[in-house]
């Protein structure tokens, strides 16, 4: 009785699971959604009537560029270019693995600001290993003389 | 004619007009406009021209804004050309039979793509006019996590994505359908993925789509600045 009971209460828990997946899991807040891109959408209705450039509009400061990020790494930045190599830190790289790590973020990242952090990593890595290493044969030394 | 031997026969015909029917269609081309936002911070725009040849195997993106240069998409790597060198050659992790147009080409769109990988259908229902498939990773996948598609009418209407623990953590909707030489295409892909610090929204519109456009040669199978 008490087995059938338990199979109860998971069959009920099953099907609510299954019936997780409804129409609302599709929806979106689309007004929030097109609030957050309005500027965005005044820039793309500009250049698509327009001859724009960027070079040309940065010239006049144009108010519609006051809060769009520019620069060619951007369609980097949609694909998932600039994402660290297999998704760790470039920092923890070059901290963890010193110069094989830093070489790693440089070959496989392709990345000059990817690779900046790594080395970041690297020195703060070789500093702290230093400081380790020194304050061990300090220790070392003070323990042998007496 | 023996009867196996007919059958084999009908089934070779079928296989090889269906395989004909696939090939159909290998070539789109359309303007492109991206747009990325991450709540409350500076967003960015990309504005151009994508061109898609399933033979060459390469997505050429003819890029105007922000800057001029053309992205190559071939295979794994992604080459950007600007002021008549190459730029960036970098891997990357999408496959260029995973995109959008190849989808769209193959007919594969109302599945994302999903029939095949190591994803497999769990469960198929209905939500008045929506189909809600369930797709949840192969055994030794425990990375990944569900992904639930609906469509409308056969199209894929949305695609959420779960992590490993069940949470949402992105939403896609493929809207404004048009139908161009007998192939669905969506004109706006709208996705929003839900990060830890703030929400982050992306929007593809397609325009001026073409289907298996006999021109722009130079762009379908691009081998670089002013090389034919």
């Amino acid at each position: 009785m008490r087995k059938t009971h338990i199979l109860l209460i998971l069959i009920v828990f099953a099907a609510a699971q299954t019936q997780a997946a409804d129409r609302s899991m599709f929806h979106l807040d689309e007004a929030r959604i097109q609030t957050e891109l309005e500027g965005l959408n005044q820039l793309e209705d500009y250049l698509l009537t327009s001859d724009a450039t960027l070079a040309s509009m940065t010239e006049e400061n144009h108010f519609l560029l006051s809060h769009v990020r520019t620069g060619s790494a951007n369609l980097g930045l949609l694909m998932g270019l600039n994402e660290p190599p297999l998704g760790i830190s470039s920092f923890l790289w070059g901290f963890c693995l010193g110069l094989p790590g830093l070489a790693i973020v440089y070959f496989v990242a392709d990345d000059s600001d990817e690779t900046r952090k790594a080395l970041w990593g690297c020195v703060a890595g070789g500093l702290l290993y230093t400081v380790v290493y020194v304050g061990w044969w300090a220790l070392w030394s003070t323990a042998t003389v007496y | 004619m023996k009867l196996s031997t007919c059958i084999v026969l009908i089934a070779f015909m079928l296989a090889g007009f269906s395989s004909l029917h696939a090939q159909h269609y290998y070539r789109i081309e359309c303007d492109i406009s991206i747009k990325n936002k991450v709540a409350g911070e500076d967003g960015m725009l990309v504005l151009g021209r994508a061109y898609y040849d399933k033979v060459a195997g390469k997505v050429v993106f003819d890029i105007r804004f922000p800057e001029k240069e053309v992205w190559v998409i071939e295979d794994t790597l992604v080459s950007v050309y600007k002021d008549g060198e190459t730029n960036q050659t970098r891997g990357m992790e999408q496959y260029t039979q995973a995109t959008i147009f190849h989808l769209i080409l193959e007919g594969d769109l109302n599945n994302f793509g999903l029939q095949g990988t190591t994803y497999t259908m769990d469960a198929v229902r209905r939500d008045e006019e929506m189909v809600i498939t369930t797709w949840v990773p192969r055994p030794g996948n425990q990375a990944l996590g569900k992904i639930h598609t609906s469509t409308i009418d056969g199209a894929l209407h949305g695609v959420v994505f779960e992590n490993a623990a069940g949470k949402v953590i992105g939403r896609q909707l493929f809207r404004d359908y048009q139908t161009i030489r007998g192939l669905q295409v969506p004109k706006e892909i709208i996705q929003v993925f839900y990060r830890e610090e703030a929400e982050e929204y992306q929007v593809y519109s397609f325009s001026n789509i073409r289907i298996n456009y006999e021109g722009n040669e130079d762009f379908y199978n691009y081998r670089g600045p002013g090389r034919r």
